[in-house]
């Protein structure tokens, strides 16, 4: 009898094999639920907090700042800057806010949930 | 033998499905005096980096407050030849011409009146009536001249920050483009631009900012396919003395913030350098002459009052799908 080009048992193991890489490749994705406060100061991150978690953090630089997380929202908590335009920020909770500190080069920005907008001109 | 080939086939197939998907890009820096933020799906965050170095080095040629720029040297050497860098040559020769097209509403040449009001700085005040008139007197746009890359200044104070962004925002999506990627957007201090759609199969989605609200607020949004918005408002950079609040949007015929009845103008186009200055030019142009500027010159616009009416050029709201958020807001 020929040999036949692919057995049976190949085509169960070659499924059981791409069963297996796409499980592998489902469980690295990146999570998008939960979202997080990512704090950046000049451009480099310097945390990356969950919302669902209450903390306090403070970015130090030039400035003084302090971020606080209470109950799913991100304020900014205490800061000596001269124009505390960050502070009157005021809360954030949604994907895509954030509150900037630019006298002292901080950003704390909301990732991981589905934003309503993807910019703000103005 | 062959069962080993049937799998490494199979995986690398499953791997090349998975791994051509681009990655979530994102980089936000602090620089033109503003917050410059990218998104962008690509293989590598190669792009924004480069972008980002080239924004700080044109911040580097054009900052009116950095001694070592173009613009600085220009302006130091009133009624003398100052070579710059071909860049600050093509912006400032955009800027010049913006200025004679919209009938100086829009000016490359107010750096004396910015500095008399001291915006940007700890000293912000109102200038005397003496101040602002020698101020005014030094910011003719008209004595400026360029010749490749050889500026005269003829005693005005050259500032390109109404400009330069927007300039920047063009290189950045040319790059993007020479980079490949396609699905970005892109935010230098609320100038934004956006190509392609988001992964989900979506279309970019920006909103115009409450005037009323804070920095996250808007009151309306609308969709970016590959164009370029820019706004320009009333209520950003300004200060308060004796209880009046004086913002840095400047009429280069009073020299006096603009008052006019409108609070924003927003304007969308096929270039970023365009945005920048017809947003500006608009807004000091006021709404019924700036709506005729912008019909006639072909620019989307969006012109927002005091009393939150909405006013738009034919064909914006379903050009750029427009969307009032704020029902306190109204269209017409």
């Amino acid at each position: 009898m020929r040999n036949k080009l692919i057995t049976k048992s190949d085509i169960i193991f070659t499924a059981a094999i791409a069963a297996a890489v796409l499980l592998i490749w489902f469980f690295t994705l990146p999570r998008t639920a939960g979202e997080y406060v990512v704090i950046r100061r000049g451009g480099e991150v310097v945390a990356s907090l969950p919302l669902s978690e209450d903390a306090s953090l403070a970015v130090d630089g030039d400035y003084h700042n302090v971020f606080e997380i209470r109950n799913g929202s991100v304020r900014m908590a205490e800061t000596d800057c001269p124009n505390r335009q960050c502070e009157r920020t005021g809360s954030i909770s949604r994907a895509g806010q954030s509150i900037v500190c630019a006298p002292n080069g901080v950003t704390a920005t909301i990732t991981g949930g589905e934003a309503d907008v993807d910019g703000i001109t103005g | 033998m062959k069962r080993i080939l049937c799998v490494l086939s199979a995986a690398l197939c499953l791997f090349a499905l998975v791994s051509c998907a681009p990655v979530q890009q994102t980089s936000e820096i602090f620089a033109m005096d503003t917050f410059i933020i990218q998104t962008a799906y690509a293989d590598s965050g190669d792009a924004l980096t480069q972008n980002n170095e080239m924004i700080r080095r044109l911040e580097g040629e054009m900052s009116r407050t950095i001694e070592t720029s173009d613009v600085c040297r220009a302006n130091a050497a009133p009624g003398q030849d100052t070579e710059v860098s071909e860049e600050t040559a093509e912006v400032l020769a955009a800027a010049l011409d913006a200025a004679e097209d919209t009938g100086g509403a829009f000016s490359p040449a107010l750096g004396s009146v910015i500095a008399a009001w001291g915006f940007g700085t700890e000293d912000a005040h109102v200038p005397s009536e003496t101040e602002l008139a020698s101020a005014l007197n030094q910011a003719d746009y008209r004595t400026v001249t360029l010749s490749g890359n050889t500026v005269n200044t003829g005693g005005a104070m050259l500032d390109l920050g109404g400009v330069v962004k927007g300039y920047a925002l063009d290189r950045a999506a040319e790059n993007l483009k020479a980079n490949g990627v396609q699905s970005a957007i892109i935010s230098f201090g609320g100038s934004i631009y956006a190509v392609g759609e988001k992964p989900d199969g979506s279309s970019y989605k920006v909103g115009i900012r409450d005037p009323e609200g804070g920095e996250n607020d808007y009151m309306a949004t609308i969709e970016l396919n590959g164009r370029f918005v820019s706004t320009s408002g009333t209520y950003e950079r300004g200060f308060s003395e004796d209880g009046v609040y004086y913002h840095h949007v400047l009429d280069p015929a009073t020299g006096f913030p603009v008052d006019n009845g409108l609070v924003a103008v927003t304007v969308l186009s096929d270039s970023g350098i365009r945005s920048d200055i017809y947003s500006t030019a608009l807004l000091v142009m006021g709404a019924e002459k700036g709506a005729a500027f912008a019909e006639e010159h072909g620019i989307d616009a969006l012109f927002l009052t005091e009393d939150k009416h909405i006013i738009t050029t034919d064909g914006f709201a379903e050009t750029y799908g427009l969307t009032v958020r704020n029902g306190a807001y109204s269209l017409g």
